[in-house]
């Protein structure tokens, strides 16, 4: 089920709000779990025997990788055959059929991949989650959780269920027992969530909508200006979609007394591309960090040892959103400009003026776009051609340009706008300046709109892509 | 708006809480509680009901889709709320929506005009088969090709704005006809006049189809130098929001007044062959009470109608599409005995068209239709 959908306003939602709050506290996690487990089920209900195969898998191993309780080899053991369940589960039903296709057109064999194969949504957020489980209580940063239903119900939890933020234990391992619902983190939540549906549903979808155009638009109608505009798009549509579904998951955290972390800070304010992986999917950046990097030695083993790690991270960053050629390439781009900035870039870059700084960053951002958002490897080669003025294109003056822009310009302002964070930044200003005036007028109505607003996108069954099935 | 760790008034988390839980919570009561709709008027569909439950259907996942299904069809408050996207979307200078632009009128009034891009493969494809359908018949045989209000507002759309000029379509199609059947585009009578078409429907007004039959029956020589068609008295105007505003329907559209005349629609008899209705008028009144006012002329589209007028004349088969309806009652006025026939819906008959034509021994054909359909329409093979 997606946040985005009125099955899920309207229906899921008030079930398991009502539910939620009329139950006594000992029953709490038990409804968070019946209700994710069909907030799972809902589209596929098969595959959610594998996540609760992953969840005992979890369960046990994780019992028996402590090492202040068992010694000998069983931890080792067990964390060992935690890794190769959830990377094997991600290799099965993520990448066979990509190794399939390339071991075929490579090696001229003759594989038939499998046709039936579809990817459970979410597993590559619940594969890492439960991984980073295991692998903290076998490094004893957490105690093993012997409670199955809170294990499941960490694992399961629907709001950070099928496109993160990737919650780790120890951020909630309290909060599993412990955690209080209040009226003030209830209405945060609230905030947050309607925040993030209008990112998704107003903005993302609408500018979506625009990529989606140009992208059709056969080649002879396109020109050098409309496929930047067409990459633009993007940017924004993924940001707002991205980050939409964060802000949601954030929030119906919160309704129900979780505290998750954050997953965006305004990426696109970055000064360069370490910074904008500092702000980019944090949850994501971080796991590979503490759990690939750091293992691999980090930067304790001298500089080329530290460059190969980075690459190897990299690589798989990229791997890990998609089977496909595009993915790596997009990854390998990232830390390749890493690394150049790690190496020399930085100190280059500091002396420069910070508009240069972010024009730098944005330039190398967008780009980065360019190749995320093409699965087909000869889409992609020939959209960079295009956007390079090697695809013979005028540098403006499509068929279609002038209407693009007449038609999306506004949008295309208030995206930048609210990519800064101005409203941020008012809004702190008025709850100190006249916090009842905004607390209680001003925001309310905001929110109103937002759930109003993004009701009526919804209604009217537009452009409402999901972005992540791939991840 | 987002997390600002300061604290907000007690009042201010109250009212916000109790702001969602109405939402969520109103809004599945309403779902609940509230008639469900069969039709949708404004969409022009049925729409879905509650589905059953069952082990079966939740297994396959197909519980889970109809139930979304259920769900966005009976929203409450649907319509408005389509309305209001509309015009956010307007607010954000989106002028193009769903494949209508929307301009302001010289009066003021907002109108719809659909996008034409045109088809040249699927044009040639369908004259080559009115071509052959034609050079088989031994009676005169005439195309109207009537062009659509897009025609005579290129100059009218927004900036940037992406839309075919039909009247190059037209000269095309004039290029692709041949000798046999006799063309009659109609892009000099309707020129300019764009109050021939209404505001927010994809139809001409009955003023638009009288001024084309006349111009038809004067310039085939049907009709004398002195004579005229009767005068149309439109009466009983009632709001009208047609197809185009469906598909954006912004709250500033203002209606179209539909009208009809009783006594030229009235015929001897007017017979839905397959249906095996008949009546004495070319009207189906009850559409007067629906959303779509332009179904009033024959209740629609249907494969086969003979309409015998009671007027002296010949007899003659019509080959057309919705832009016809309401031009029978003009037509009529010069001819004993027509018969419409539907390509859309005149599949697999026991007679094909050309059988039928010989087999009621009609003097002439006309074909009549609009530039859009002739340049999308794929069912002109059933001609063959």
């Amino acid at each position: 089920m997606l946040f985005s959908s009125t099955t899920f306003l309207f229906l899921f939602l008030s079930l398991i709000l009502v539910c939620y709050y009329i139950v006594p506290r000992f029953l709490k996690n038990a409804v968070l779990l019946v209700f994710s487990l069909i907030f799972y089920a809902w589209g596929e209900p098969v595959y959610v025997f594998v996540m609760l195969g992953s969840i005992v898998v979890a369960y046990l191993t994780g019992l028996l990788c402590d090492r202040e309780k068992h010694k000998g080899k069983l931890p080792a053991v067990s964390l060992i055959l935690a890794i190769v369940w959830n990377i094997g589960l991600l290799l099965f039903f993520k990448y066979t059929n990509f190794f399939i296709e390339n071991a075929n057109s490579i090696m001229g064999l003759n594989i038939s991949p499998f046709k039936d194969l579809k990817l459970p949504i979410g597993i590559s957020f619940y594969s890492f989650q439960t991984l980073s489980y295991v692998i903290d209580v076998y490094r004893g940063n957490v105690r093993s959780q012997r409670n199955f239903l809170d294990l499941a119900t960490y694992v399961t939890l629907f709001p950070q269920l099928i496109a993160g933020p990737i919650v780790r234990y120890q951020t909630i391992e309290d909060q599993l027992r412990g955690r209080k619902e209040s009226l003030e983190k209830f209405s945060r939540g609230v905030k947050r969530f309607a925040v993030g549906l209008g990112k998704k549903v107003i903005l993302a979808n609408n500018i979506g909508a625009l990529f989606d155009d140009i992208s059709k638009t056969p080649q002879s109608e396109l020109s050098v200006a409309a496929c930047w505009l067409g990459v633009i798009a993007f940017t924004f549509q993924i940001y707002f979609d991205f980050s939409g579904y964060s802000d949601m998951a954030i929030g119906l955290g919160k309704m129900f007394g979780f505290d998750f972390l954050e997953n965006f800070n305004y990426p696109y304010i970055s000064d360069s591309i370490t910074d904008f992986w500092r702000r980019w999917h944090i949850s994501l950046s971080t796991w590979f960090r503490d759990y690939v990097y750091i293992p691999l030695g980090g930067n304790r083993k001298g500089k080329v040892r530290q460059c190969i790690n980075i690459m190897i991270v990299w690589f798989l960053t990229g791997f890990w959103h998609g089977a496909s050629w595009n993915f790596m390439i997009w990854g390998v781009y990232f830390g390749i400009i890493l690394l150049c900035e790690k190496l020399f870039l930085l100190k280059g870059l500091e002396k420069l003026p910070r508009a240069v700084r972010h024009i730098y960053a944005l330039f190398f951002i967008v780009v980065g776009w360019g190749i995320f958002a093409f699965d087909d490897t000869s889409k992609l080669i020939q959209n960079f051609r295009n956007m390079f003025g090697l695809g013979g294109l005028p540098l403006f003056g499509g068929r279609n340009d002038l209407f693009w822009i007449a038609n999306n310009w506004i949008l295309i302002v208030i995206l930048i706008i609210a990519s800064l964070p101005l409203f941020k930044k008012l809004g702190e200003k008025l709850t100190v300046k006249i916090p009842a005036l905004y607390g209680c007028l001003i925001e309310p109505v905001c929110v109103l709109m937002l759930l109003i607003v993004s009701t009526a996108y919804l209604a009217s069954n537009s452009f409402n892509p999901f972005l992540y099935f791939r991840f | 708006m987002e997390d600002n760790e300061r604290k907000a008034p007690r009042a201010g988390n109250i009212i916000i809480a109790a702001i969602f839980i109405v939402f969520v919570i109103g809004g599945a009561a309403a779902l609940l509680i509230g008639k469900d709709r069969a039709f949708s008027e404004m969409e022009n569909r049925p729409l879905a009901q509650r589905p059953e439950l069952s082990f079966k259907s939740v297994k396959e996942g197909k519980y889970s889709e109809a139930l979304e299904e259920y769900i966005s069809d009976q929203l409450p408050f649907k319509d408005s709320l389509v309305s209001l996207k509309t015009d956010i979307d307007r607010a954000l200078g989106k002028s193009y929506q769903n494949g209508v632009y929307m301009i302001k009128d010289s009066s003021g009034k907002l109108r719809y005009i659909q996008k034409y891009s045109e088809d040249k493969a699927q044009i040639e494809v369908n004259v080559g088969k009115l071509r052959s359908f034609a050079e088989k018949l031994d009676i005169p045989v005439d195309l109207l090709l009537i062009p659509n209000a897009s025609a005579f507002a290129l100059d009218k759309l927004p900036a940037g704005a992406v839309c075919d000029d039909q009247k190059e379509s037209i000269k095309y199609v004039g290029g692709l006809i041949g000798n046999k059947i006799n063309y009659y585009p109609m892009d000099d009578v309707l020129s300019d006049k764009l109050d021939c078409y209404f505001l927010t429907d994809h139809h001409w007004t009955a003023e638009g189809a009288r001024a084309a039959a006349d111009d038809y029956l004067r310039r085939s020589g049907q009709m004398a130098e002195g004579e005229t068609l009767a005068a149309y008295s439109g009466a009983d105007p009632k709001d009208f929001y047609g197809t185009l505003y469906s598909k954006a329907p912004s709250g500033f559209a203002s209606p179209d007044k539909f009208t009809y005349d009783e006594k030229l629609c009235g015929a001897v008899e007017t017979e839905w062959v397959n249906e095996g209705k008949k009546s004495d008028s070319m009207l189906d009144r009850s559409f007067l009470e629906k959303k779509d006012k332009y179904a009033v002329y024959f209740g629609g589209n249907f494969a086969q109608i003979r309409i015998r007028t009671g007027n002296p004349g010949e007899r003659v088969l019509v080959l057309k599409d919705s832009y016809a309806n309401s031009a029978m009652q003009f037509l009529a006025q010069k001819y004993s005995e027509i018969t419409m026939i539907d390509l859309r819906y005149y599949h697999m008959q026991e007679l094909s068209v050309s059988e039928l034509c010989s087999e009621l021994g009609c003097d002439r054909v006309i074909m009549l239709y609009n530039m859009d359909f002739l340049n999308e329409d794929r069912n002109f093979v059933w001609l063959e």
